[in-house]
């Protein structure tokens, strides 16, 4: 009984030496987070990476490529909202759940929807951005239409004049990466591999449809948005899916993009 | 009769000691009471954290790990996975080609226990043990080839070799089938791979149990040969787990499953958006195995396992307050107790509590009862052989970043065996334990 009584002082003790909590803060966009929680969940999970203030230079930094994001600077590159603006909490969440693939962001799906709202709201206090700026609102999404193989065909005239100075065949062999491309962080980047079917972010067509509408913030991946019609992007979308195996693509649309000429090829013919 | 007592008593406490089949021969001699086999003792110091992922994948052992080494959420989804991120960066070809999926362990530990016999102390023991070198290989190989394999390599030149077992992952391209074929640990809310105290209390939890005089070495601690088949949804919120297996150490089963055995547990957590509960999980499990009793595997006799747990995360997500509390009965044929004469049957529960006020500083504790509810023997006093445990500890990480893991651990643990001695009185042991531990 003694020996109970000493392991309920010890956890009584203990409990008297936890952390001080940051004052509860909410983050910019209406989010309920606890930014001091954040703070917690931040130094058991992202500090390796991100480091411990916040800048990208964690231990593990050097050896990663692409480079842990510098929350100071308060640029998310995969957002919903038009280019330039502040992600919303849903795109920070998504990218906390689904983690960035390929890279040393792993998905963090087993964390709590507590977790994850409180990490973000410590996100949010480590940039001026997310006090003087309200997150961009994220794009209409017009729903999707089928993807056939005039649609492929369209969406790879598309691309062969929009997409290939950097994608090149969709392997991202384009003129502009051979040359060599930097983000806005000084660091070498190369465009993605559409033919992999999967990109960090993107999984679906739709996402597909929402990079290129959106582009990547702090990278030469510009939004299109201006460019080209909701129609004419959702073209290009279908085509990069039927460039590899991306969820939703069919093997019938695969083999007709297979047979198609390069992007780049059929101009390039003598 | 106090002839029988006396044997049954040795029995029960051999067989405590005893409890790890991969290790414990069937034909090692008895053990002196009350002290457990330097091997068995070895075996399960045996796991700890895993520097070769924070390694291959960057993260800090507390991204996985609660508490070294016992797992939070993300090490759970991250152990269900097969030891996966399942991010692209888990074939060894996605990783630089220096990289092997190997780590290293290194451990040294000051121990003194004191042993009671009816409030006389009749044995005082202790001293800096040998230490150990492990060099395992772990984790995963592509996508759908997960494995284990540890040698552990003692300073007077001993060498055992850790369960080992190779796992192909989403069978059918779902999360809720993965096969694991070897020697797998059982799904349980504790398990030597995962047990603060580095020391050899964790033959206390009632997991280990087996009833006084039993000659079976079957317990649902330690990892048992065969096949296991598990499943979870994204997360790791709702899991399931089946083990078929040969039960382990049994005499003369060394056909694939001659002493055939059945393990099962289903697991569910329960995340709260508000309030001072954060999570509940709680699990149920069932196991039944057998161990033969004649000269060959003819005759095999069942013992059985029912069992349930509740774990409660309070005051934060990751510097929490956990409190688990497990329940255990057991029933084992009579048969498989010389001289029985009825089936013995026990209770068991245990209450452990953890606090990690900062990391990576944690504070354990537990209390923990077992009674024998139903004596094999008849006439057998009651409380024969019941157990109390209690158990104070703290650890904390003089290093703990994504190479290494340098450890400090004290523990102090009471571990009581009631009425086995000579004349009925219980035996007590006092044991101090102050270890360090190097993972790299």
């Amino acid at each position: 009984m003694s020996t109970a009584a000493v392991v309920s002082a010890l956890m009584v003790g203990a409990l008297a030496l936890g952390p001080a909590r940051l004052p509860a803060q909410a983050g910019a966009g209406g989010v309920a987070g606890d930014a001091g929680r954040g703070r917690q969940v931040y130094e058991r999970y992202c500090v390796q990476c991100h480091g411990e203030r916040t800048d990208g230079a964690g231990e593990v930094a050097r050896w990663s490529q692409p480079k842990p994001r510098d929350f100071r600077q308060g640029i998310y590159k995969f957002s919903s909202a038009p280019y330039g603006f502040l992600p919303t909490t849903a795109d920070l969440d998504r990218v906390i759940q689904n983690g960035l693939y390929g890279t040393r962001m792993p998905p963090f799906a087993a964390l709590s929807t507590r977790e994850r709202r409180d990490v973000i709201a410590y996100l949010q206090t480590r940039s001026p951005r997310w006090r003087t700026e309200e997150p961009g609102t994220p794009i209409t999404i017009p729903a999707e239409p089928a993807s056939t193989r005039e649609a492929v065909t369209r969406g790879r005239e598309l691309f062969e004049a929009n997409c290939t100075r950097c994608h090149g065949d969709g392997t991202g062999n384009g003129p502009s990466a051979v040359k060599g491309m930097v983000d806005d962080w000084g660091m070498a980047i190369t465009p993605a591999n559409l033919t992999l079917g999967r990109g960090k972010w993107a999984r679906t067509a739709r996402d597909i449809y929402v990079r290129a509408m959106t582009g990547i913030n702090g990278t030469p991946m510009p939004e299109s948005a201006d460019a080209l019609t909701p129609e004419q992007v959702w073209q290009v979308a279908h085509y990069v899916q039927a460039l590899g195996g991306w969820a939703g693509s069919t093997r019938e649309l695969r083999q007709f993009a297979a047979q198609l000429p390069l992007p780049g090829e059929a101009s390039s013919a003598p | 009769m106090v002839g029988n007592w006396n044997t049954v008593a040795r029995a029960a406490l051999v067989a405590v000691a005893f409890a790890a089949p991969g290790v414990a021969k069937a034909d090692t001699g008895p053990a002196p009471a009350g002290r457990m086999d330097a091997a068995v003792r070895r075996y399960v110091e045996a796991h700890r954290e895993i520097p070769a992922f924070a390694r291959k994948y960057g993260m800090k052992c507390s991204a996985c790990h609660l508490a070294v080494p016992v797992l939070n959420q993300f090490g759970q989804a991250f152990k269900d996975n097969g030891y996966r991120m399942k991010n692209g960066t888990d074939d060894l070809r996605a990783n630089e080609p220096a990289y092997w999926p190997l780590f290293g362990w290194l451990w040294k530990n000051y121990e003194v226990d004191v042993q009671r016999v009816g409030g006389r102390t009749v044995q005082n023991t202790g001293g800096i043990s040998n230490g150990a070198v492990v060099l395992g290989a772990l984790g995963s190989v592509g996508d759908k080839v997960s494995f284990r394999f540890v040698p552990i390599i003692y300073e007077d030149g001993n060498t055992i070799v850790d369960h080992g077992w190779i796992r192909y992952n989403q069978a059918f391209g779902s999360d809720w089938f993965n096969i694991k074929v070897g020697a797998a640990e059982f799904d349980l809310p504790i398990n030597p791979g995962r047990e603060y105290n580095m020391g050899a209390s964790r033959f206390a939890t009632l997991y280990a149990y087996s009833v006084p005089g039993s000659i079976s070495r079957f317990s649902v601690l330690f990892p048992q040969p065969g096949v296991e088949i598990m499943g979870h949804d994204l997360g790791s919120r709702n899991r399931y787990s089946v083990n078929l297996f040969n039960t382990g150490g049994a005499p003369r089963a060394h056909c694939v499953f001659c002493s055939p055995g059945i393990f099962g547990r289903v697991t569910h957590r329960q995340e709260f958006a508000t309030g001072f509960l954060r999570a509940v999980r709680a699990g149920v499990f069932g196991a039944y195995a057998t161990w033969p009793v004649g000269p060959d595997t003819s005759d095999l006799k069942g013992q059985q396992r029912l069992g349930g747990d509740v774990e409660l995360w309070l005051g934060s997500d990751v510097l929490p307050l956990r409190a688990t509390l497990m329940a255990m009965t057991g029933r084992d044929d009579s048969a498989l107790v010389p001289a029985a004469t009825q089936d013995p049957t026990f209770n068991a529960g245990m209450l452990q509590l953890e606090y990690v006020p900062k990391l990576p500083l944690v504070f354990y504790g537990r209390l923990q009862v077992i009674r024998n509810q139903r004596q094999a023997i008849a006439g057998t006093p009651d409380g024969f052989g019941d157990q109390d445990f209690q158990l104070v500890g703290v650890r904390h990480a003089l290093e703990l970043n994504s190479r290494f893991a340098w450890l400090l651990e004290l523990t102090y643990w009471r571990w009581t065996i009631k009425h086995v001695a000579p004349g009925g009185a219980n035996v007590t042991n006092h044991t101090v334990w102050l270890g360090t531990h190097l993972d790299f």
